[in-house]
């Protein structure tokens, strides 16, 4: 029997893979472990890999094709068996949006060898020979470039809807009526700053769902704390000294990382998750750390925080936040979380507030470190002091569990050395 | 005004310009006698004699060439090729004496002839006899080509062409002699290098000529059915091109199909795709697509001969791409 | 091997005699001058066939037409050019791809046009003009006028299909058409011997189509002209084509870069004995019709004619780079770019 390869899931939390590039095309051999394609997740652009080995009968999709998990993407001919014949006979029903994109190539006589037209599976090797260009240059018409450049927009912030991805001028259309009027690029055209329209990413659609998700089912509480962080600075400045050679650089929040690792291990109520039935606690304390990313948000995952150091945190951090920008962070580096940070102190923001990362009951939101006035015994002295605000799920946290861990939290970034504890 | 078939209004064109002038003659096999192969000239010796109706051996380089020296010398031949298969014989002439001979003696001869006869795949007649040359005589400096698509474009065309001072290749199309339209009478004259706008839209430019219009024009009405609006150009002349007319209308439609019963390798089309893309490549959403025969000999076979050429469905299909539906 | 004697009575007078001499002579030294020009100053390029020893053919039967009869011929074209009257400043000035020239040095030596003297221009592809002089004898007949084309060619082109068309359709018609064969023994490097199944050249063109032949020693000038006033005056009485086979021999090689290995030197120092020029003369001079000073002074005017040509062709202008568009179609080029 040949193997129907269906969507699989690349990710904890998607529904659907879009098929970003196939890698192989009809008649190829393929062996386990072969990737199949790229497929563009809620997440990230994934590989996915054969488990089996034959030789590739029939392909669904085209690039571009969105497909629920689960759905047959393509069906693979096990030896001995004839492609051709297995493509014949499993083709009908996935093939025909295939064979519907084909079928102008087909009709212009792409023929094969025997003259007859090819068969719709086939053609979509042929008719889509160069699948998306993905990572490289953006596909777009002249005329997409032309009325793009006259709204000083870059073509490569349009989505492309033409063939392979293809930007073409009713994309840019499409995105000139979505956009705002004084959106900031729009500056160098003077004469009309028109709207624009921004078709819904997957990334964006993925953020809306999930955030719209949190704040429906959970009643969220915030507690902050304000430590005063002047030995953390200089425990950083000296530490940072020291790893100079290296060429590692500590951010404070790689210390409230660390802080926080430390405090969810002493405070297991906080590294969990809320289940209908229970409330799990976690045995690892895996940190999740929001990236912020031109077109949107991603959260990749240092796993076994509590049991890094700094220099680790920092590395570990710092190669995560370098894939989740190129999109190549891998499904591991995606999943597993038990707790998360959302910084955006390197903004100068002093205070804000989390959405709920769910199924994780918790989420800390840090602000910048600045100097301030503070009261020392009667006197007002200058200090250094950040603003901690965390977002708890209150179904599973109460307030007083959720001060207590900022409690701790607290004692370890005034008292650096208390981490070592 | 009168309906007249294709082979009746390229007869008109020439008796009257015949009447006109004198030295004017047509020349070629079974003109005469015969009263023509395909009938296009059928009575015309009965009305001016064999001094002026001159039926020649089987001799398409011989005669091509006696032509161009009659030219030469200031009398107007029309040196009609039975077919224009045929004229494959007499290329030599064609391309080394018609059109080289006013650049070579620097601008001392003209040669004022035309070319003229049936063309294409008409049905059955298999390899040799099927051919459509127009893009090898696009090809040459010197000649003016001409493939008229309806009756009244091929009476206008034929006398603009008689009267012209430089060698026309004029390709009719053996399937269309037969097609009836309206004519006018007497002086009508069709300027040579201007293209026809058959049919009005908005949406995608189809470039057609010859025989092709009418399949270009079904397809239009087709796509009309599902919203499209498609403009429908007529060439009428294939060289010169009449680019004004074609960068007017892809520049308000961004799309651009061209149909041709010529090969697509080197065709026609792909001399026409370039200019375009040249001109205004920054106006199109899409690349240029070409509806051409396909790439094989001319079958016998009926149903074989019928898959090569551009039909409504295949036409639609290209214009369905250019717009992504 | 072709001798350049006269047996027959004087067919011209005097004064038409030493035209004739002196055309040959310009003829002669035109080529000797433009070889020089070719090989020594680079200043001629492409293709180039020198017409020396053939002279006798080209101007004893252009010699005996009327001003508006019409000449058509080959690719070794400079010799009917001259004969024609064409001056040797407007052929010098096109080898030299001159604005000046002939064919406003589009055409080049193996294109030398002038529709002034009737002159229907060289041609290059071998038999392809000889269905225009058909075509130009053809338009003759339809006006009702008694103009007479002249048609020369080389032996190669007999082989050529598009010859026997026209061969069959002038002698149908019976246009005023004379074909004159410079049968020169060699097709570029190939003997007659090696092309032709039958040697006899009027056989092969003329008999099949009932056309009257002559076989002849070209190279004999007024036997030339004589054979030639027969055949146009049987052209003007509209009683059709003639064919005369016109032996000659041509001195240097096919083209330019020809050794003309091909052919014995015997064959070719026998034929330098025989110089159609110099026997001319001699017999000129037996006649009493002309003394070696006057040959001197001959001599000297042609040489001072063609080094003026040289001078002109230098001097004049080139043609301006956008005259590539210029003279390709009688209404406003477009060029298709």
């Amino acid at each position: 029997m040949p193997i129907e390869v269906t969507m699989p899931k690349l990710s904890p939390t998607m529904e659907t893979g879009v098929i970003a590039q196939w890698l192989v095309k009809v008649g190829d051999p393929v062996k386990e472990g072969d990737p199949l394609a790229d497929i563009e997740t809620d997440k990230a652009t994934m590989q996915m890999k054969s488990y089996d080995d034959g030789v590739i009968a029939l392909l669904d999709h085209v690039a571009g094709d969105e497909v629920a998990l689960g759905q047959r993407v393509l069906v693979l001919a096990k030896k001995g068996e004839d492609p051709k014949a297995v493509a014949q006979a499993m083709g009908a029903a996935g093939a025909a949006k295939a064979a519907a994109k084909a079928s102008s190539a087909a009709a212009e006589g792409h023929t094969s060898g025997n003259g007859k037209r090819p068969d719709p599976a086939v053609s979509v090797a042929a008719a889509e020979p160069a699948a998306v260009a993905v990572g490289g240059r953006v596909k777009s018409t002249p005329l997409a470039r032309k009325i793009a450049a006259a709204s000083a927009i870059d073509v490569a912030r349009v989505p492309g809807t033409g063939p392979g991805g293809r930007v073409i001028r009713k994309d840019v259309e499409a995105f000139l009526a979505a956009k705002p009027a004084a959106a900031p690029a729009a500056t160098s055209a003077p004469s009309s700053r028109t709207s624009v329209r921004i078709p819904h990413t997957r990334m964006r659609k993925t953020i809306a769902q999930r955030m719209l998700a949190a704040k429906q089912a959970a009643p969220e509480i915030h507690v902050s704390i304000e430590p005063r962080v002047d030995r953390l600075v200089a425990a950083r400045e000296e530490l940072n000294r020291r790893l100079a050679r290296e060429n590692i650089k500590l951010s404070l929040g790689d210390f409230v990382t660390k802080a926080v690792a430390m405090a969810l291990r002493l405070h297991p109520a906080l590294n969990a998750s809320f289940e209908p039935d229970a409330i799990v606690r976690h045995g690892n304390v895996n940190l999740g750390i929001a990236v912020a990313l031109d077109e949107g948000l991603i959260v990749p995952v240092l796993h076994n925080a509590d049991q890094l150091g700094l220099r680790e945190i920092r590395l570990q951090s710092e190669a995560l936040a370098k894939a989740a920008r190129s999109g190549t962070l891998t499904g591991e580096q995606l999943t597993g979380g038990t707790f998360t940070i959302s910084n955006l102190g390197m903004f100068g923001t002093r205070q804000f507030d989390a959405i709920l990362n769910l199924p994780e009951v918790a989420i800390l939101a840090v602000g910048a470190a600045e100097r301030r006035p503070v009261v020392e015994g009667n006197q007002i002295v200058p200090g250094t002091v950040m603003n901690l605000n965390l977002t708890a799920d209150h179904r599973a946290v109460d307030g007083a569990t959720a001060a207590v861990f900022l409690q701790a939290l607290k004692g370890m970034l005034e008292e650096p050395a208390a981490m070592l504890l | 005004m009168a309906v007249l078939t294709f082979r009746e209004a390229l007869n008109q064109a020439m008796q009257e310009e015949m009447e006109r002038d004198q030295n004017v003659f047509l020349m070629g096999e079974e003109v005469a006698e015969y009263d023509g192969a395909y009938k296009v000239s059928q009575g015309l010796l009965k009305k001016f004699g064999p001094r002026r109706i001159v039926d020649t051996p089987i001799s398409e380089g011989g005669f091509a060439g006696i032509g161009i020296g009659a030219a030469m010398v200031g009398l107007r031949p029309i040196v009609e090729f039975m077919t224009f298969s045929f004229s494959l014989v007499a290329i030599d002439q064609i391309v080394n004496n018609a059109a080289n001979m006013r650049y070579m003696s620097g601008g001392q001869f003209a040669v004022p002839i035309v070319f003229r006869g049936s063309s294409g795949m008409a049905g059955c007649l298999a390899a040799t006899h099927s051919h459509r040359l127009e893009a090898w005589y696009a090809q040459i400096p010197g000649l003016t080509v001409v493939m008229p698509a309806t009756p009244s474009d091929a009476k206008g065309l034929l006398k603009s062409a008689i009267r012209t001072d430089d060698p026309v290749v004029f390709i009719e199309h053996e399937v269309l002699y037969h097609e009836r339209g309206e004519v006018p009478e007497g002086e009508h004259l069709v300027p040579i290098g201007k293209a026809e706008i058959k049919r009005e839209g908005t949406d995608v430019t189809l470039i057609t000529y010859s025989r092709s219009l009418k399949a270009t024009l079904a397809a239009a009405e087709a796509l009309a059915d599902q919203g499209v609006q498609a403009e429908v150009i007529d060439l009428r002349t294939i060289r010169p091109l009449d680019l004004d007319t074609l960068l007017t209308s892809v520049v308000k439609t961004h799309r651009a199909v061209i149909v041709e019963e010529d090969w697509p390798y080197c065709g026609l089309g792909a001399g026409i795709s370039d200019r375009i893309t040249q001109r205004v490549f920054d106006e199109l959403d899409a690349p240029i697509r070409r509806v051409a025969a396909k790439d094989a000999p001319i079958p016998y076979n009926k149903a074989l001969e019928q898959s090569m050429l551009p039909s409504v469905d295949r036409i639609t299909a290209a214009v369905r791409d250019v717009l992504y539906l | 091997m072709v001798q350049a004697r006269t047996e027959a009575k004087p067919i011209v007078n005097r004064t038409q005699a030493q035209v004739w001499l002196r055309q040959m002579m310009l003829i002669r030294r035109f080529e000797e001058r433009a070889e020089m020009m070719y090989q020594k100053g680079n200043k001629i390029g492409g293709f180039f066939h020198q017409y020396s020893g053939q002279e006798p053919v080209a101007v004893g039967s252009i010699g005996v037409l009327r001003e508006n009869d019409y000449i058509i011929t080959a690719y070794r074209d400079h010799g009917h050019a001259l004969a024609r009257g064409m001056s040797a400043k407007a052929g010098m000035a096109e080898l030299l791809g001159k604005s000046t020239g002939c064919s406003k040095g589009k055409g080049g030596s193996m294109h030398f046009f002038d529709v002034e003297k009737g002159f229907l221009g060289g041609h290059a592809i071998v038999g392809s003009h000889i269905p225009l002089a058909a075509g130009v004898a053809f338009a003759s007949k339809y006006r009702g006028e008694d103009r007479v084309c002249v048609c020369y060619f080389g032996d190669g082109a007999i082989n050529q299909g598009s010859v026997h068309e026209a061969l069959n359709m002038a002698a149908m018609w019976k246009l005023p058409v004379v074909y004159i064969v410079e049968n020169n023994l060699y097709a570029m490097g190939t003997s007659l011997a090696r092309s032709s199944a039958v040697e006899d050249l009027t056989v092969r063109g003329a008999v099949p189509y009932g056309i009257p032949a002559y076989s002849i020693n070209g190279n004999d000038i007024e036997l030339m002209a004589q054979t030639t006033r027969d055949a146009v005056n049987r052209a003007r009485a509209g009683e059709g084509p003639s064919f005369i086979d016109a032996k000659t021999y041509r001195y240097k090689g096919h083209s330019i870069s020809d050794p003309g290995k091909y052919r014995h030197k015997e064959e070719l120092d026998d034929a330098l004995r025989n110089d159609p020029i110099l026997k001319y003369q001699e017999l000129l001079r037996e006649r009493g019709w002309i003394d070696q000073e006057a040959i001197d002074r001959m001599a000297e005017g042609v040489k001072q004619e063609i080094e003026e040509s040289i001078e002109f062709a230098e001097s004049s202008e080139p043609p301006p780079l956008d005259a590539l568009y210029e003279d390709i179609t009688t209404a406003p080029f477009i060029p298709q770019e």
